[in-house]
């Protein structure tokens, strides 16, 4: 890793109250400058740019204390709207002594619908109306953990890693609780015969089941706009380079393909006993 | 039909053997705990999978106290504490008059009241950070070189081992972190922030994971972090001996492990972002008794 080199211990450079004044004026003069630009609520910001508050986590602060590390550069540190209102209303949430609203935000504020349209927008169709692939390789991607982290690299596949938060089937003991279990999740659904799974297959787009498994596969955040499931299937654009199969989202099109098997396949171990 | 094993994702040894105790466990506490119930009606599934979950659980518990009767760690204790009293660095100095904030040379009960703001750096400091800052200012070592090191090279290895040493000085003694200086409240709220800071390719944050009590990854207990009884569990057992690696990791450490899966750029070691996050967990934890050294998976 290439890490600059930083001091947090010289006594040197400890105050500098002429750098301090400084970058206090080009802050006025810079909030001065955008006041006009500033469409966005003040809710919508999580990380400060300005660095004069100290309640705020600014950026200069960020780049003190974080590297980038192979694949897994500073650009991550950039939030989305997305992001910003979701860290803020549970940090507010904390703050007040009242119980997380990351789980489950039914806020109907304007800001918070029109982010859940931008997040719906990204659910794109599979080509060839296509909605599903192989279980038995969906349970292996359910299975596996790794991928964009900084010491993965660059065009590697990412795993799901489903197991980490979900029970999916009877034989996997090593299942999170963080999500609900989806053990059973097709059968439970109504997909209970190869027949009713060939129909689905046959016109996906008339069955909201598959809409909806595929809408929270791809963009989870369309449903709930701050659950803590990632967006399996939205590219993130400051990626570095893409994946071997040419995406910058986390699963490309035929792994999560192979997701909604493993979900609705009767066949696939999430829907036997 | 059922796919046996193609994916060859755990493939150590070690998640084998762990696997393997983990499902023997489970047969024993399920034999005790009386037959499953059929899978006949919605509320037996319900039924069974709530019992199968609690055996799981007890399994998980019996095989966590089975490992906790001998801890690696107190080995690494003593020789951390036979660093801190060597005459090391260029200077040639033990750290014997090092102040951890109770005073020069106080060990005893130092860590409890850490992160703290020191009059001497004009900074809060956690742990390592104020080890860091002993071993320059005592030692001569070269705190530049040594923050640009990785957590594995022998001097970095040192500073684990020096913690080990300080924090199991202080275990059964209460937290007790200060926040009576405007510096450590901007600490605390600083690093609140950052706890809450959803970013990088998943969305995740701390709290995606350390914000609910009773919640799981895999079969790995998640401390809720924002409650005195998660943050002293979980942070009042850290520096902690990893059996999965082998070796003392200390809380810088398991930030650092935290943040590459979240999949965030690499933190730097003792950098303000780590110390006000071990703020934010440190003061939650007050109250709590300090455990450290921990045993962990």
């Amino acid at each position: 890793m290439n890490m600059v080199k930083v001091n947090f211990i010289h006594l040197s450079n400890k105050i500098r109250p002429w750098r301090d004044v400084f970058v206090f004026f080009l802050a006025v003069l810079l909030i001065g400058c955008s006041h006009q630009s500033q469409t966005e609520p003040a809710s919508a910001t999580f990380i400060s740019n300005s660095g004069t508050d100290a309640e705020y986590l600014n950026e200069s602060y960020l780049k003190l204390s974080f590297g980038s590390s192979g694949i897994a550069t500073m650009d991550r540190l950039k939030q989305d709207k997305t992001q910003a209102i979701c860290s803020q209303s549970a940090y507010e949430a904390t703050r007040l002594g009242m119980p997380l609203v990351t789980k489950n935000t039914s806020n109907s504020d304007l800001l918070l619908e029109s982010l859940r349209e931008t997040n719906k927008a990204l659910i794109f169709t599979p080509s060839d109306l296509v909605y599903f692939g192989d279980y038995a390789r969906g349970e292996a991607i359910a299975q596996d953990g790794r991928g964009k982290t900084w010491t993965d690299s660059v065009d590697q596949l990412s795993g799901g890693n489903c197991y980490n938060c979900h029970q999916l089937s009877k034989k996997e003991l090593s299942y999170g609780t963080l999500g609900p279990s989806l053990y059973g999740y097709g059968k439970s659904r109504g997909v209970t015969s190869q027949a009713i799974y060939d129909e689905l297959k046959k016109s996906p787009k008339e069955s909201p089941l598959v809409q909806y498994t595929w809408g929270m596969l791809v963009n989870s955040k369309a449903y709930n706009l701050c659950t803590v499931m990632p967006r399996f299937g939205v590219a993130f654009e400051s990626l570095k380079g893409f994946d071997q199969s040419g995406t910058k989202a986390i699963l490309n099109e035929r792994q999560l393909q192979d997701l909604m098997a493993l979900l609705l396949d009767p066949n696939s171990p999430v829907n036997r006993e | 039909m059922y796919p046996t094993n193609t994916g060859s994702i755990r493939s150590t040894y070690k998640d084998a053997v762990l696997s393997i105790i983990l499902v023997a466990l489970v047969g024993i506490a399920k034999a005790q705990s009386g037959s499953l119930e059929g899978l006949t009606s919605t509320a037996n599934v319900q039924k069974s999978e709530q019992s199968a979950e609690q055996s799981t659980e007890k399994a998980i518990a019996q095989y966590r106290q089975m490992l906790q009767e001998a801890n690696p760690a107190d080995l690494y204790v003593i020789k951390g504490e036979s660093l801190w009293n060597s005459a090391r660095g260029p200077k040639r100095r033990s750290l014997a008059s090092c102040d951890l904030g109770l005073g020069p040379g106080v060990v005893k009960g130092a860590w409890a009241q850490m992160p703290r703001y020191f009059e001497d750096t004009q900074r809060v400091q956690d742990l390592e950070s104020r080890i860091l800052f002993c071993m320059q200012d005592i030692q001569g070592f070269n705190s530049v070189d040594l923050v640009a090191q990785d957590f594995n090279t022998p001097e970095r290895l040192n500073i684990s081992l020096l913690a080990v040493y300080v924090a199991s000085e202080s275990e059964g003694v209460p937290f007790n972190v200060p926040m009576s200086l405007p510096q450590e409240k901007e600490m605390y709220k600083i690093g609140k922030k950052l706890f809450f800071l959803r970013a990088g390719t998943h969305d995740f944050s701390c709290s995606t994971c350390h914000s609910e009590t009773g919640r799981r990854i895999r079969l790995q207990d998640l401390p809720n972090l924002t409650t005195q009884d998660g943050a002293g569990g979980a942070y009042g057992s850290w520096p902690a001996y990893r059996i999965s690696t082998g070796s003392i990791w200390t809380m810088q450490q398991r930030l650092s492990d935290c943040f590459r899966q979240q999949r965030f750029p690499k933190p730097i070691f003792a950098s303000p972002a780590t110390i006000a996050l071990s703020v934010y967990m440190g003061f939650n934890a007050n109250g709590s008794e300090a455990s450290a050294p921990g045993l962990k998976r």
